[in-house]
Order: C-alpha cells, then sequence, then structure tokens
C-alpha cells in the first residue's frame, strides 16, 4: 500500500515549517511517498498518487486555541463531513479550500488523515518553537497510528473554518 | 447596521498567517477621507538575511520568498547578480555571454510560473466573483468543466517547472550562470502535447472571462512594464516583456533597469510596516497585467493579438475589473510562447557558465506574475552580498490600489458593511496582491459615533 505524505508550509516561517520538518524526518522511509508545499496543495489534486495512494496524510502548522504543540488530527470521515467556507484570496488556495475543491470534484483520497501541529509564532526568521519541534517528532514517530477521538469545531490558521479533533499530544 | 455618514471601518485581515495585511477606511460626514491598506511583506526580512552571504547563494534564498512565484524571485536575482559578474577571460570588464539554449531555458521556466499563477488567479480566485460565488469550491458544484480545467492547466505548468526548475515548489536547479543540469530536448518535447491542449483551453478562457459582466470604474495610473528591445530574446522568443526589457512607462519614461533608483523609490508611511511604491515625483503607479498589456500590446504574436481584439480588449484597459480578461490573454500568451521555445529549444553546450563578481551594484527586474520585481545587489570584491533590495510589485501597486479603494468605497457608501467588505475584497483581487489565502482576507467592522 502507497502511503503518500504531505507536509505543508515555509521552512523560514517559524511553527509553520512544522509539515516541512516532519518531512525531513521521514526521508529514508521505504514505505511512504513524501511531497512538500507551501501554502497551495490544490496542485497535488491532479498528482495521481492523490487518489490512488492507499492512505493520504497532509500534516500542516495549525491555529486552534490549543497548546502549543497539541496534535491534532482529523480524519477521512470527518475531513467529508466537513463543509469549509471558500478561500477565495488573492493569491493561492490553501488546505482546506483544496480539500473541499477535492471534495467538490469527488477526488478525495480513499483514506485521508489530515494532522495538524499547533503552533504559537509565524514570524519570518525566526525558528521552530521548543513545543512544535517536539511535536514534530512525535507526529514522525507515531504516524501509522490512527485515531478518531470525538470532534469539536473551531478555526484554523489559515483563516478557513474546519472541524477538528483534538487528540492532544501524543 | 446603518450607513450614515459618519462610520470608520476597519477592515483586519484574517490572512493565511496572522499579521499579513489590514484594511482602514475612514468616512466623514459621508465622505471617505482616506484608505490605509497594510499588507504584510516577506521581502524586507529576505534583504536582511541575505546581508553577508555569497554572490551565488540569493536566487535560491529568495526563491523562498513566494510559493507562487519563486522563479520571478530567483531570475531578478540573477538578473542583477550577472550583471556585476564576467566569464573568466573573456576580457571584458562586466556582463555575460549566456547561451541561447540557457537563455530560453530561463523564459521558459517563467512561462510555467505565468501559466501556474494566472490560471489559479484568473479560474480559481477572480471568476468566482464575476460568476457570483463565494469561492472556488461553490464554483465547482456547477461548473465542475472550469475547475477541471483549470487544474489540468496548472498541472502543465507544474511539469515545466519539475522539468527545468527540478521541482515546482522553490526551484532548486536554477543558480547564477545558467543551471545546474540542463533538461534534455524529448524532456521538454514530451509536454507539448499537453500544452497544446492547454492552449485552446486558454484561448476558451478568454472567450468566457471578456464575457463577464465589469462593474463600472476606470483609473488613469501611471503603467510601469517592462519592454524588450525587438528581437533581442533567444531562438525561438518573441518579445512581450518576460525576463527582460527596459523599464517604460505610460508617461514617457523609458530607462534601463539600473536607472530604477533614480526614478522610483520606496517610503515608510506611518500606517503600515510596508513600503509603499512611489515614482520620484511623488506619483502613484500601477504595475501588472494591465501595464504590460497596455504598454506592450504591439508586441503580441498575431493570433494572440486578434484574439484580444475579438473579446474587446484592446489597449488601454483601465477598468481594473478587466484584468482578469488581459491575465487570461497573457495565459494564451505564456502557453504560445512555452511552445515556441521548445520547439527551438537547442540544449546549451554547458548548463552553466563559469562567472566571477565584480565589486559594485547590480540591477535587475523581470516581469513576475503580478508586476514588475525589482532586485538590487550591492556585491563586494571578494564575492559577498553588502546590501540588497528588493521590491515586489504588490508594494508597488499598494498606492494605486488605495486609490482606486478610495474611489470604490466612496461611489458604494450605500452598500451594507458586509457587501462593502465582499466588494472590497474583490476590487483588492484585481491586482492580485501577495495576500495569503483565508476566507475572507478582510475582516470588516464598523464603529459609529
Amino acid at each position: 500500500m502507497t502511503t503518500l505524505v504531505i507536509g505543508v508550509g515555509h521552512p523560514d516561517r517559524g511553527d509553520d515549517a512544522a509539515g516541512w520538518l516532519v518531512i525531513d524526518l521521514l526521508q529514508g522511509r521505504p514505505d511512504l511517498t513524501l511531497r512538500r508545499v507551501t501554502a497551495d496543495p490544490s496542485s497535488l489534486l491532479t498528482d495521481p498518487l492523490w487518489s490512488t495512494a492507499g492512505q493520504v496524510i497532509i500534516i500542516d502548522a495549525v491555529r486552534t486555541g490549543s497548546e502549543p504543540g497539541t496534535i491534532l488530527r482529523w480524519t477521512h470521515d470527518e475531513l467529508l463531513a466537513v463543509a469549509p467556507p471558500s478561500g477565495s484570496g488573492t493569491h493561492d488556495l490553501g488546505v482546506a479550500t483544496s480539500l473541499g475543491l477535492a471534495r467538490a470534484l469527488g477526488r478525495m483520497p480513499r483514506d485521508l488523515t489530515l494532522i495538524g501541529i499547533e503552533g504559537s509564532h509565524y514570524d519570518p526568521g525566526t525558528p521552530p518553537s521548543h513545543a512544535v519541534l517536539t511535536a514534530v517528532e512525535q507526529v514522525a514517530r507515531s504516524l501509522d497510528i490512527r485515531e478518531a477521538p470525538p470532534a469539536a469545531t473551531t478555526h484554523d490558521p489559515k483563516g478557513e473554518h474546519m472541524h477538528r479533533t483534538e487528540g492532544g499530544p501524543r | 447596521m446603518s450607513h450614515t455618514h459618519d462610520r470608520r471601518i476597519s477592515v483586519e485581515a484574517l490572512a493565511r498567517l496572522e499579521g499579513e495585511g489590514a484594511m482602514h477606511v475612514q468616512v466623514t460626514d459621508g465622505r471617505v477621507e482616506h484608505v490605509e491598506l497594510n499588507i504584510y511583506e516577506p521581502p524586507r526580512y529576505f534583504e536582511a538575511l541575505l546581508r553577508g552571504r555569497h554572490f551565488l547563494e540569493p536566487p535560491d534564498i529568495t526563491a523562498r520568498i513566494c510559493g507562487i512565484c519563486p522563479v520571478a524571485y530567483q531570475l531578478s536575482a540573477i538578473n542583477a547578480i550577472e550583471s556585476l559578474c564576467v566569464e573568466p577571460g573573456s576580457g571584458r570588464e562586466r556582463g555575460v555571454q549566456m547561451p541561447d539554449g540557457i537563455r530560453q531555458l530561463r523564459r521558459l521556466l517563467y512561462c510555467a510560473e505565468w501559466i501556474e499563477s494566472h490560471v489559479l488567479h484568473v479560474f480559481m480566485l477572480h471568476a468566482p466573483d464575476f460568476l457570483g460565488y463565494q469561492g472556488s469550491i461553490e464554483m465547482a458544484a456547477d461548473h465542475r468543466e472550469l475547475v477541471e480545467t483549470a487544474l489540468r492547466m496548472r498541472k502543465i505548468g507544474n511539469q515545466l517547472l519539475e522539468v527545468i526548475g527540478g521541482r515546482a515548489i522553490h526551484p532548486i536547479n536554477v543558480r547564477v550562470g545558467g543551471f545546474h543540469r540542463a533538461p534534455r530536448r524529448e524532456q521538454l518535447e514530451a509536454l507539448v502535447e499537453e500544452l497544446t491542449w492547454a492552449r485552446d483551453a486558454a484561448i476558451d478562457a478568454v472567450r468566457l472571462v471578456a464575457g463577464f459582466t465589469f462593474p463600472h470604474l476606470e483609473q488613469a495610473h501611471t503603467h510601469v512594464a517592462l519592454r524588450p528591445e525587438a528581437g533581442s530574446g533567444p531562438p525561438g522568443a518573441s518579445d512581450y516583456p518576460i525576463e527582460r526589457g527596459r523599464v517604460i512607462s505610460s508617461s514617457g519614461l523609458d530607462i534601463p533597469v539600473e536607472d530604477w533608483p533614480e526614478h522610483f523609490h520606496e517610503e515608510h508611511l506611518p500606517h503600515s510596516t510596508a513600503l509603499h511604491g512611489r515614482m520620484r515625483d511623488g506619483g502613484t503607479y500601477l504595475v501588472g497585467p494591465l501595464a504590460r498589456f497596455n504598454l506592450n500590446a504591439d508586441r503580441l504574436p498575431s493570433d494572440i493579438a486578434a484574439l484580444a481584439d475579438e473579446v474587446g480588449c484592446t489597449p488601454p484597459v483601465t477598468n481594473p475589473y478587466r484584468s482578469i480578461v488581459v491575465r487570461a490573454i497573457e495565459t494564451v500568451y505564456a502557453i504560445d510562447e512555452a511552445l515556441r521555445l521548445i520547439a527551438a529549444y537547442v540544449p546549451p553546450p554547458v548548463s552553466a557558465v563559469e562567472v566571477v563578481p565584480v565589486a559594485g551594484i547590480g540591477h535587475g527586474a523581470t516581469e513576475a506574475p503580478r508586476g514588475i520585481l525589482y532586485h538590487r545587489y550591492e556585491i563586494t570584491a571578494d564575492g559577498h552580498i553588502a546590501d540588497g533590495v528588493i521590491v515586489p510589485p504588490t508594494s508597488q501597486n499598494q498606492p494605486a490600489i488605495e486609490a482606486d479603494l478610495l474611489e470604490f468605497v466612496q461611489a458604494n457608501l450605500d452598500l451594507g458593511d458586509e457587501p462593502l467588505q465582499w466588494a472590497c475584497e474583490q476590487a483588492i483581487r484585481n491586482y492580485d496582491p501577495c495576500i495569503s489565502c483565508s476566507t475572507h482576507f478582510l475582516d470588516l467592522t464598523v464603529e459609529r459615533r
């Protein structure tokens, strides 16, 4: 089974590097196909693996009001049920809009997990926080763990609303 | 919510990352007194980061400024740096004789970025405004084919970026002197069939968007764009401005890029942490598709010029809402140009020319999808960056956007706050500024006295 892991974020903007850092730690794992994207994952919708991989995992920094370093997971079923409002910025599409498009077009992967790492700062040129670095290691170590704790509604850092499942650091 | 004479509209950003922008409108006695648009600018941080770095590093470092237009940052940096370089033993004091194949690849790489960026903006970000949808997701329900077409067109742009740049996000194959590795001819030829499809799809898109209903708004900004000398491109290239050219304006300016500081400057305004571009005479100006098209429409190939004429898009285009039509025409051009360059591509004898720096100040400018991107570097005799200046299109357009918004809000004061917020977002979107994604990138509140 092919597992596609997508790290979203920016390497030079504090905790926004979380997704990329997880990908760094996963390098060399033969069971995973790794991708990095900055801000706009919609281009992945035409990646053949998006539709054919046994599992797709997206990792991104989030801001939900949880403690920095908290690891949050949205399962495939939750992502299918949620209707994020359209993001129509001026420059790119975000994660939620890309997933909304995938759903509208019937292009959701068979098995999709979104892992969010709660960040605390996103200033250019700043390093990731200690809490996020710890969470990054945890996510990389426990990538194959799948659980679906109860969902709650909150707000994500990209200005797009999504439901979240708060699993806490694990 | 009433719309009486005094109201203060505070438009805070809910951008992708906190603090990327805000907009404030002050209305007193039914008159819009001022509009302040504050957009966060990453280049300021990168300018500081570049100081002390080796002269070969800016293309890789500045590519990280923007996930949508990294090639623009790379090639503006390269233009500036190579203006201060020589090939050892060439006998020249400055300047590099770049092989045609490298020049072709650079323009081709830039075409890929235009395709990606313009298709994203025309189809996914801007079209929903005119078709009456909140965004691309809602539009996809009724116009699935349109969104599928956009995704397929973006994919070919991505593939072109990957073949030449090594990867689509922050390309790694670009370097001062050329490329780390030049693609084989057959790698590019493999993309021709899909590019040919994309060209037809883009032509259809021009006809579609030209039929939209455009709000009335005519602006008389000074337009500034690059303009290459005719026939100065590599084999296969035409002369619409992308990666080279002199700086010209609708008010008669015609200067080499190195004269930029004498005519343009950036200033700090109290309401904003971002720098605002102005001409030295204090005037605002506009860069981007409208400026490029209005100043260079005669450089379009005849069939694309005929297409523009067919849909009623002839210079000067002064309604910023019609920028979607110009972007669609430029998408056709970028695809068309890519096909020409691939047909004429001759792999360079070496993937990169060996260059050494000469101490001095170098200037470079290219046409990013959203307008002129200017770089200036001071390089020391031992090849390090003593100072760097990066002037992105968004900061140049900011004063003109504010002027447009002032007029726009004044004309639409009868709207409730929510519709006005939505309308302001649409007006700002005309300029494709570098504000990252959000549900609503403007969050409007009203304070009354």
